[in-house]
């Protein structure tokens, strides 16, 4: 049995040390599902970062909490995601911090709260009341502090600039998916595209074309 | 003194191959009767492919156009491999994979093989991509993905008729939860055949929405050749779209089982269609088949015969033809042989380029030609009788 200020610490490693790549955040989520029975204390472990790491890193574990929570979900730990549920206001205002620093990561929440929602794995009240916290925070600094909370330095701009480049990235390989039965690609086509026009003949006079070509030249 | 046997004039020429947007049916005979490919293999091969391809693609949820140039890559790559050379789930895997690169889909050739794999095994067994199990497997495709391209000739244009497909479905009137449905299961269905290589875009999606409409016994005044659907419009001919619905019922008739929509309808619903369509054809003598310019009328073998796989002679020795015997690449030798390049020997003393312009290369060809054909003429001369010399005594 591990021990279980080992595992906190291991934990708590994986959360500080998140990236934009997906393996960083596979990783913790799994780890997190191997020690289960210590559910209670991982997710005080994720509190206890939020409210401490930089704000770049709280991003990242706003997207690490998506992931954990469809995991969790999938393979039948609820508590994790009971456990999201009751504590995501405090998980919010801990990534959207109100003295203004947290505009960064406004749209970093909004996002993963839709997610959330689409996985119903939040209600749909609870992400409009959120919604409503985060509109009170989406606000430039005003005043320049200094302290842990404060603006960023160069350093941790370049790294936030490269981690949500990774996240782009991987978010539009993604793009082009469509989900298992061809009838939601037909409706697509069919509700999307345009009316027949000049270009579809012209394409046919070309493509004539180009047949003709080679069955003369065969 | 005798000149050189191997007397050449500059760098060598280099062999130049054309890509082939469209092969027509007696090329593809040719094809598969040069590699000794029986019409009853081809077809298991064919089907058990497409059929591999499309449970993949639907399992990693890729679009339906990514599906198409899978098909038609792996299609390309058996008229110039012969079966011993390769496995055709490997063909198959390989297609896709680089079908997806095309398309903009990326997946990496383990996800391919792990979606396969999961698609057969118990959830107890399923695997992740990144189990070692599929290590070697996925160099193995990999490698294939070249000669994949090289039997397309790198040529990057693919057809999509889906898209106008659905537009002219939109167009006749088609119920989008049941005519429109069909034509788009009819559509995949094509692509176990092989007129997605013969014909272009518009006559694929006009043969869709038609065979639809007649499996759906709707009203064909207002489907065949009028309005919307008119062949002059779309540039193409009731030929064309004939030799396509026959493809398809050729599908149907012999192979219902493996089909999509093939299980909904009776065989003898396609067989009656089929009967309709031979008559209209035989009344207007509609050839069954496009034939090439250089193709004599009786160029094509009917589908039904079966062929023992006998070799047809082939027209002289085209250096440019894409079945030279070939080299193997160097490989382990734990790995089965791969199928080898079209390249080949080719490569080893000249370079090998590949064209999508036939018109260009046939021009260079005629240019390149006039330094290296040796022109001898032979022509007498006439030369006047030298009158006798008085000799000198």
């Amino acid at each position: 049995m591990a021990d279980p200020f080992e595992v906190r610490m291991r934990f708590t490693t994986l959360l500080s040390h998140l990236s934009g790549t997906h393996t960083s955040h596979q990783k913790a989520a799994v780890f997190a599902l191997k020690n289960r029975e210590m559910d209670e204390d991982l997710h005080s472990c994720i509190l206890e970062q939020l409210e401490r790491n930089s704000v770049n890193n709280r991003a990242n574990i706003m997207y690490f909490i998506e992931h954990l929570c469809d995991l969790a979900s999938r393979e039948g730990a609820v508590e994790f995601v009971r456990m999201m549920q009751r504590d995501i206001l405090r998980v919010v205002e801990a990534v959207c911090p109100g003295d203004g620093s947290g505009a960064t990561n406004v749209r970093v929440v909004r996002k993963v709260l839709q997610a959330l929602q689409t996985k119903a794995l939040l209600l749909p009240e609870t992400v409009t009341e959120l919604e409503a916290v985060l509109s009170a925070r989406d606000i430039a600094p005003r005043t320049v502090r200094n302290g842990t909370s404060g603006r960023l330095d160069k350093r941790q701009i370049t790294e936030r600039i490269e981690e949500d480049r990774e996240r782009h990235k991987r978010m539009r390989e993604s793009i082009w998916a469509v989900p298992g039965e061809d009838d939601a690609e037909m409706e697509k086509l069919w509700e999307e595209g345009s009316a027949i026009g000049e270009d579809d003949y012209l394409e046919g006079e070309e493509d004539r074309a180009e047949r003709r070509r080679g069955i003369r030249f065969a | 003194m005798a000149p050189a046997a191997d007397d050449r004039v500059g760098p060598h020429p280099s062999y130049i191959e054309v890509a082939k947007p469209y092969i027509l049916q007696s090329r593809i005979q040719q094809c598969l009767a040069d590699i000794n490919m029986s019409d009853a293999k081809e077809d298991a091969v064919r089907l058990q492919g497409v059929t591999w391809i499309d449970n993949v693609r639907r399992s990693l949820q890729l679009p339906i156009r990514t599906f198409n140039t899978a098909v038609i890559y792996y299609h390309k790559f058996r008229l110039l491999h012969n079966d011993g050379e390769y496995n055709w789930a490997d063909a198959a895997a390989a297609s896709l994979f680089t079908a997806c690169k095309i398309e903009d889909t990326l997946k990496k050739s383990r996800e391919i093989l792990c979606a396969n794999w999961n698609l057969k095994a118990a959830t107890s067994e399923h695997l992740s991509p990144d189990d070692p199990r599929f290590e070697n497997h996925s160099k193995l495709i990999i490698g294939l993905e070249r000669l994949m391209l090289e039997s397309a000739g790198f040529d990057f244009r693919n057809r999509y008729p889906q898209d106008l497909m659905v537009k002219l479905a939109k167009a006749v009137g088609f119920d989008k939860h049941n005519h429109a449905k069909t034509a788009w299961n009819l559509s995949v269905d094509l692509y176990r055949t092989f007129a997605p290589l013969k014909q272009t875009t518009t006559t694929l999606a006009i043969a869709c929405v038609e065979l639809a409409a007649r499996l759906h016994e709707m009203d064909l005044e207002k489907i065949v050749d009028v309005g919307v659907m008119k062949y002059s419009k779309w540039k193409t001919t009731r030929a064309e779209v004939m030799e396509t619905l026959l493809d398809l019922l050729d599908l149907y008739t012999h192979h219902r089982s493996v089909t999509n929509v093939g299980p909904l309808y009776s065989l003898e619903t396609f067989i009656n269609i089929r009967i309709t369509l031979n008559q209209e054809a035989d009344a207007n003598k509609i050839p069954r088949f496009t034939l090439y310019s250089s193709d004599s009328p009786y160029a094509i073998k009917e589908p039904s015969s079966h062929s023992n796989g006998t070799t047809k002679p082939r027209n002289g020795i085209d250096p440019t033809s894409p079945l030279t015997p070939a080299t193997p690449s160097t490989l382990s030798p734990k790995q089965t042989q791969p199928p080898t390049s079209a390249i080949g020997i080719r490569g080893q003393n000249g370079t090998v380029r590949f064209m999508l312009d036939a018109a260009r290369a046939r021009d260079e060809r005629a240019e390149v030609d006039k330094f290296h054909k040796v022109e001898e003429e032979e022509y007498e001369v006439e030369v006047p009788n030298e009158a006798e010399r008085k000799r000198v005594r």
